[in-house]
């Protein structure tokens, strides 16, 4: 990277920090149901700021996605632009890990207990992985250009904390069909609590139980 | 005293006895397992065939009731980005409720080369499979080996519907060579998955090959004579509860299917069927309607 480049990007970070920590903190409840109100799950509830920037994101993580008993753990990741993936195979039985979303393509086959490299996503939008020998198996990782995200908890609840302003808030779920989005202005002095009812589709992935007549691996 | 010769019943009992235990030994194995393994597959059914012996005569039809006993496992290795190899093995039991000298024990190998044009479960597939391996029959002339050819194309364009087209060679070699079949099928199938549980599959097949055809003896030349040209091999056997003549035809058969099955969980599925054949030879026609009942589980 050039000295002109490092100290542009440096000086953007040091006034996004500024700018963070000069607003005062301010938080977000959120309560998601669906329309038989019970508790949406596994929703990615992200803040995107109206009126300021978005502070430059800080060194890149690295997070992991576990091919674990046939499946991906967990279903749902948030990531921010630049964080690191690892996806790690704890079974015995070799997955095969991909992804077609234009925001992230890459294949890699994992042999029993092994590991590849981290993968980038340098590109906001949501990925979703598969496995190709095993069609159940599935995982999403949402990669956003904001650091304020949250994933909806068993009872459906989302908390964020970012500075007091205004905010479109964004809410992705693999069931919904597009996301969900509407502004609200946070306060400093008390949590913006809020219920939102999703409607949800139905959930189309191949089933995993097996097929009469065996049928292997087709 | 001298010591009795295993029978071909006896190997089958100690074949059927050890399937048993493995799968109790299979079924008491803690599932709840963090780290999956090769999985093990087990299919148990009990399918109703209206017309065993294939009779064209009302008085020579049979039915009976089939139960159905597969243990297999199957493991798959990448290639390359678009090509997968499985390998694995699998044991049957077949045992027919009351003419069990139908009954066999089938211990195969697989092998099979797939080729997505693409990746994930919408891309089209091509698959080339083998399997083969020796066969136990109750009633031992029938005992040899089995082998089985299978090129198949398969899509799933939207994740509701899928279709297959596939083309099997299918060759038993038994020790009495009268009972040696050669087959060849051509078959299409649709799949339609309602929800993640449900499966309504509908199929047809054509088949031309050997099928043994019962009678009794003698055949009256309405039903024989458009044998005795074409077909030297008769047997007379006691696979029934009266003495009928068995005959190994080439035949044509067209067969209609449609099934339903439901996933209870991840690991277990419930399936319903019903099959409808036709197979006919020089003016003669064999009629079977099958129903089928099935519970797969994988451990
Ligand atoms: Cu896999």
């Amino acid at each position: 990277m050039r000295p002109s480049t490092l100290a542009r990007r440096l000086a953007v970070i040091l006034a996004a920090l500024a700018v963070a920590a000069s607003l005062p903190a301010a938080e977000l409840v959120l309560t998601l149901t669906d329309a038989a109100s019970a508790p949406v799950v596994d929703a990615v509830v992200s803040l995107h700021p109206l009126d300021a920037p978005v502070p430059a994101p800080g060194p890149a993580a690295e997070v992991e996605v576990v091919q674990s008993d046939g499946e991906f753990q967990p279903l749902v990741t948030p990531i921010r632009v630049g964080t690191r993936v690892r996806f790690p195979n704890a079974d015995s039985i070799q997955h095969h890990v991909y992804s077609l979303s234009p925001a992230k393509r890459f294949d890699i086959p994992l042999h029993g207990g092994a590991s590849a490299p981290a993968e980038e996503f340098p590109l906001p939008g949501v990925v979703s992985v598969g496995c190709n020998i095993h069609d159940w198996m599935r995982a999403y990782v949402v990669v956003l250009d904001t650091p304020w995200f949250a994933l909806s908890s068993d009872a459906g609840l989302s908390r964020l904390e970012a500075p007091a302003g205004r905010y479109r808030v964004e809410i992705w779920h693999y069931r919904l069909a597009k996301p969900d989005a509407y502004e609200v202005t946070l306060a400093e002095s008390e949590p913006l609590a809020a219920a939102r009812a999703l409607v949800l589709r139905r959930d189309r992935r191949p089933a995993r139980a097996p097929e009469s007549g065996g049928g292997g691996y087709r | 005293m001298c010591p009795r010769l295993p029978t071909a019943r006896d190997r089958l009992r100690r074949l059927f006895a050890a399937a048993l235990g493995a799968l109790c030994a299979v079924i008491l194995t803690p599932s709840a397992r963090a780290a999956q393994s090769i999985p093990i597959l087990v299919e148990t059914s009990a399918s109703h065939d209206d017309n065993l012996g294939r009779a064209t005569r009302p008085a020579d039809k049979r039915d009976d009731t089939a139960v159905r006993l597969a243990v297999s496992a199957e493991d798959a290795r990448v290639l390359r980005r678009d090509w997968l190899l499985s390998g694995g093995l699998a044991a049957r039991g077949e045992h027919w409720v009351e003419f069990e000298r139908f009954d066999t024990a089938d211990f195969e190998a697989r092998l099979a080369l797939r080729r997505r044009f693409g990746l994930g479960p919408t891309a089209p597939a091509l698959r080339l499979a083998f399997a083969g391996g020796p066969r136990v029959a109750r009633v031992d002339d029938r005992s040899g080996w089995t082998g089985l050819a299978t090129l198949e194309f398969t899509h799933r364009p939207w994740t509701f519907l899928r279709y297959t087209f596939a083309a099997e060679g299918e060759r038993i070699d038994t020790r009495d060579t009268f009972y040696d079949i050669t087959a060849r099928t051509f078959s299409g199938e649709l799949a339609f998955f309602p929800s993640d549980r449900w499966t309504i599959s509908t199929g047809v097949a054509s088949r031309f090959g050997n099928v043994l055809a019962f009678s009794s003896p003698p055949p009256t030349w309405r039903f024989l004579s458009p044998y005795l040209s074409t077909v030297p091999l008769r047997r007379a056997t006691d696979f029934f509860d009266v003495p009928l003549n068995a005959y190994n035809v080439e035949a044509a058969t067209v067969e209609g299917s449609i099934s339903v099955s439901y996933a209870l969980n991840d690991s277990t599925r419930l399936s319903l069927g019903f099959a409808y054949a036709d197979t006919r030879r020089d003016g003669l026609r064999y009629l079977n309607r099958t129903f089928t009942a099935g519970l797969a589980r994988r451990f």
